[in-house]
């Protein structure tokens, strides 16, 4: 068996494991409107959108827009008044999928509230450490136009 | 003044970067992921006139190694920025 074989089957092999794990977690409904929303292979693509999401929310984003055939590149950044882990998303996209782009976006990454802890400094008193409430998760979106796109 | 975004594989980053730095092309280099199996990839941005698109896009497909089947060399967007300063 010479060495180029090997790898495809190799890449097989991955290809057989990544598909079980998407059928074992994957709900239903989403497998299929990724078999049949195609979305980028065909149409010219003319718009990047740039979306930044909170770390925690940005797998399960990711995970929905694969499936539903967008091509997704994850950047890790960090930022907002707590420089929370965020991941921003460049998403190229023809502009009749937008909607449904945000859809995803809108559904994946509500804003939650979360109670933080603060720092107080109370050296001589016990207390229980005070609790901030803040606004976390959300998302938010640039859309650019694309003037080319090229596949090298 | 254009900004060009160009996706390409971690392994081609470093002779991509060169290529281009040595034509006089201004580079950042993001570590990024992605595509189907999420694999280590390198996201470049490239502010240049709109007369040296053509010319990046020409080094980006010399330097990039050939791709396996089914896969591309590197992906790139030309948004327009109408503004552009250095400060």
């Amino acid at each position: 068996m010479n060495s180029e074989s090997m790898n495809n089957e190799q890449i097989t092999n991955y290809a057989l494991r990544i598909t079980h794990y998407e059928c074992c977690i994957v709900p239903r409904i989403w497998y299929n409107e990724g078999v049949e929303g195609n979305v980028t292979t065909s149409e010219a693509i003319n718009q990047l959108v740039i979306a930044t999401v909170s770390g925690g929310q940005a797998g399960a984003l990711t995970d929905r827009l694969t499936h539903d055939g967008f091509q997704v590149t994850q950047v890790d950044s960090s930022g907002g008044i707590l420089y929370e882990a965020t991941v921003s998303l460049l998403i190229g996209l023809n502009q009749a999928h937008l909607p449904r782009l945000l859809a995803h976006v809108r559904e994946c990454c509500r804003t939650r509230r979360r109670f933080i802890p603060a720092h107080v400094e109370a050296p001589l008193l016990e207390i229980q450490p005070v609790l901030i409430e803040a606004e976390v998760g959300g998302a938010t979106v640039y859309v650019l136009d694309v003037e080319r796109f090229e596949q090298l | 003044m254009k900004l060009i975004i160009a996706i390409v594989r971690d392994v081609d980053a470093g002779p991509v970067v060169e290529q281009l730095v040595t034509h006089g092309q201004r580079v950042t280099r993001v570590a990024s992921t992605g595509g189907f199996l999420r694999r280590g990839h390198v996201t470049l941005l490239i502010g240049t006139e709109e007369e040296n698109v053509q010319p990046v896009i020409d080094i980006l497909r010399d330097a990039c190694s050939p791709p396996e089947p089914g896969y591309h060399r590197a992906v790139v967007f030309v948004v327009d920025a109408p503004h552009f300063e250095q400060v």
